[in-house]
């Protein structure tokens, strides 16, 4: 009885080998359709096509290098899979408007032609994201901390803050943009206080919610106001913190393009707007997956940054 | 060595306007060098007596007094080990413990308070865990290096607060040991308040037992062992067996009173 069961399960088990192999190969066809599509004739066979022969390569090479990884092999099986549809779709069905939508060689040509820029824009978007951040997080988590361990003010603020904070800040971008001086103060103004509340709430509920125990062991110990504030609340804090960072980015990012798609002469939400006034899709697309990218490419940063900066859990 | 006076005190709460009496014209000294336990069962009043004596809440009536001075709030003379739950989570053993050195020393530099941190969790039995995090410590663990750092702190006066009741059978019976090895190695004795509801705790360790019920202390124990002392011998001993008789009589008639009638046997 039991052997046979054994044998039935060994049986099963051998027919999952043989497929588990074959999906191996399932990205690396895709790989080669897709070159087979690139090569052959169709209605854009004048735009450079090694970058995204390039981009392509490096899906590629990741996929030989990282062999023994399962969702790598399904991302790029997804993403060979689009690809090969958007290359079909715009290069060699009939009748494709190539201006509205442009084939993917012409997009990623976008990148190697323009990253000078590009890189600008990234540079400014950032000091503004970095400026409005940098103060945001400085003073939601003092204000934070002051708010959370006062009773009165707790009462006081938290509540006015819970009305104000839902109201999103791109609603009143348009109106800081008017008012404020110059367009670097008003981004950097909405970009504030797209992650100020969050992370002054977060803030100041983390600390008003301390273990009490915590509190009177600090006590005891007494501790200075620093200490108290530098060793004991701001550890306390720092993981709902970091917990909230990967949104309040993506928060801080929405209303910054937002806020360049306005009033701009540089950056990255500039970069779209602008070339979308001249119906220039391919760089519009361009752009998109650039600040894609970029938000990616913060958050992967903020969760190593939380990885190396919380290390108690 | 400090002198610990609490005369006629009283603390009454008000929790949303409900007043609730926690302590009742409560009196009883401890000696410079002494060892007290504070003994009775949950709700006694036991733990608000400690919470007072280490400055965490201050009496609703009558004083406490430190070497005939009327104390106000925490102070450095005074090292408090609560039940579990006081380390510092974001610092591992030995930041926990140097922390503790560098506020009650700030001349110490980082270098220097972490070998005496290191020093500190030797004494306890944590060599080779200095760079653990709580989260990485046994509850048992966790709790040495709250007494490493408590008396590493150095204070005259030491508080614990059922320091070992969250911890398993075997661990406290080490714990007890490991608190009578290092307080007898110290160079100089400490004034000690110890609150615990173990009977047999109490009499291993202290010099002198207060039972606490109805808010205030009801009885006082002299303890006849003398120091060093020795588990096997204390409990096979007759006066032991009779003060355990005597405190047990106490919670008895305490729950005597309170179900209302002198024939309950338990």
């Amino acid at each position: 009885m039991m052997t046979a069961t054994l044998q039935e399960k060994k049986r099963i088990e051998f027919s999952w080998p043989a497929i588990r192999t074959m999906q191996w190969f399932v990205p690396h066809v895709l790989f080669a359709v897709l070159l087979a599509l690139i090569f052959t004739p169709g209605a854009d066979d004048a735009t450079p096509k090694g970058p995204f022969l390039a981009v392509l390569a490096i899906g590629e090479a990741a996929l030989l290098l990282r062999r023994d990884s399962r969702p790598l092999s399904d991302v790029m099986t997804i993403l060979f899979l689009l690809f090969i549809v958007w290359e079909f779709g715009t290069t060699k069905a009939d009748d494709v408007n190539l201006i509205l939508y442009p084939s993917p060689a012409k997009v990623f040509d976008v990148f190697a032609t323009d990253w000078q820029k590009i890189l600008d824009g990234i540079r400014s978007s950032m000091y503004l994201l970095g400026v409005g951040f940098t103060a945001a997080l400085t003073l939601g988590v003092l204000l934070g901390i002051v708010t959370g361990s006062v009773a009165r003010l707790r009462d006081s603020l938290l509540p006015l803050a819970k009305v104000i904070s839902p109201i999103p800040p791109i609603i009143y971008t348009p109106y800081a943009v008017a008012v404020l001086p110059t367009f670097e103060i008003a981004s950097i103004f909405v970009i504030f206080s797209s992650i100020f509340w969050q992370i002054y709430i977060q803030t100041a509920l983390s600390v008003s919610s301390i273990d009490q125990k915590l509190l009177d062991s600090a006590k005891t110990m007494n501790l200075s106001a620093a200490a108290m504030f530098f060793h004991v609340l701001w550890p306390y804090c720092l993981p709902n913190i970091m917990k909230t960072l990967p949104l309040s980015v993506a928060n801080a990012f929405m209303v910054l393009t937002a806020a360049e798609m306005i009033g701009a002469t540089s950056g990255l939400g500039y970069f779209v707007r602008y070339y979308a006034d001249f119906a220039d899709y391919t760089r519009v697309i361009a752009g998109i997956f650039l600040i894609g990218i970029v938000v990616s490419a913060l958050n992967y940063g903020i969760a190593e940054l939380e990885r190396k900066v919380v290390r108690w859990h | 060595m400090h002198k610990i006076e609490i005369s006629n005190v009283s603390l009454t709460y008000n929790d949303d306007g409900t007043v609730y009496n926690a302590l009742d014209q409560m009196n009883f000294s401890v000696e410079p060098g002494e060892f007290v336990s504070i003994i009775g069962s949950s709700g006694c009043g036991k733990s608000s007596t400690l919470s007072i004596l280490a400055g965490l809440r201050e009496p609703t009536e009558g004083q406490y007094l430190i070497d005939g001075n009327v104390s106000h709030g925490t102070g450095r003379n005074r090292g408090v080990v609560f039940q579990h739950y006081s380390l510092f989570p974001w610092m591992t053993a030995e930041g926990n413990v140097a922390f503790g050195i560098r506020q009650a020393f700030p001349d110490t530099t980082e270098k220097e308070a972490s070998d005496i941190a290191r020093g500190y969790l030797e004494k306890v039995g944590l060599a080779g865990f200095e760079d653990k995090y709580p989260y990485q410590l046994s509850g048992g663990m966790q709790q040495r290096t709250a007494i490493a750092r408590t008396l590493a702190m150095q204070p005259e006066i030491l508080l614990l607060d059922e320091p070992f009741g969250a911890i398993d059978a075997r661990n406290r019976i080490l714990l007890q040991d490991l608190l009578l090895d290092v307080l007898g190695k110290e160079k100089e004795q400490k004034t000690i308040v110890f609150v615990t509801h173990d009977i047999d705790e109490a009499i291993l360790l202290s010099d002198r037992i207060l039972f606490m019920d109805q808010k205030h202390i009801l009885e006082e124990f002299q303890v006849p062992f003398s120091r060093p002392r020795n588990r096997e011998l204390i409990f096979q001993s007759q006066e032991y067996i009779q003060m355990r008789q005597a405190l047990l009589s106490c919670f008895f008639r305490g729950i005597r009173e309170k179900i209302g009638g002198e024939e309950v046997y338990l």
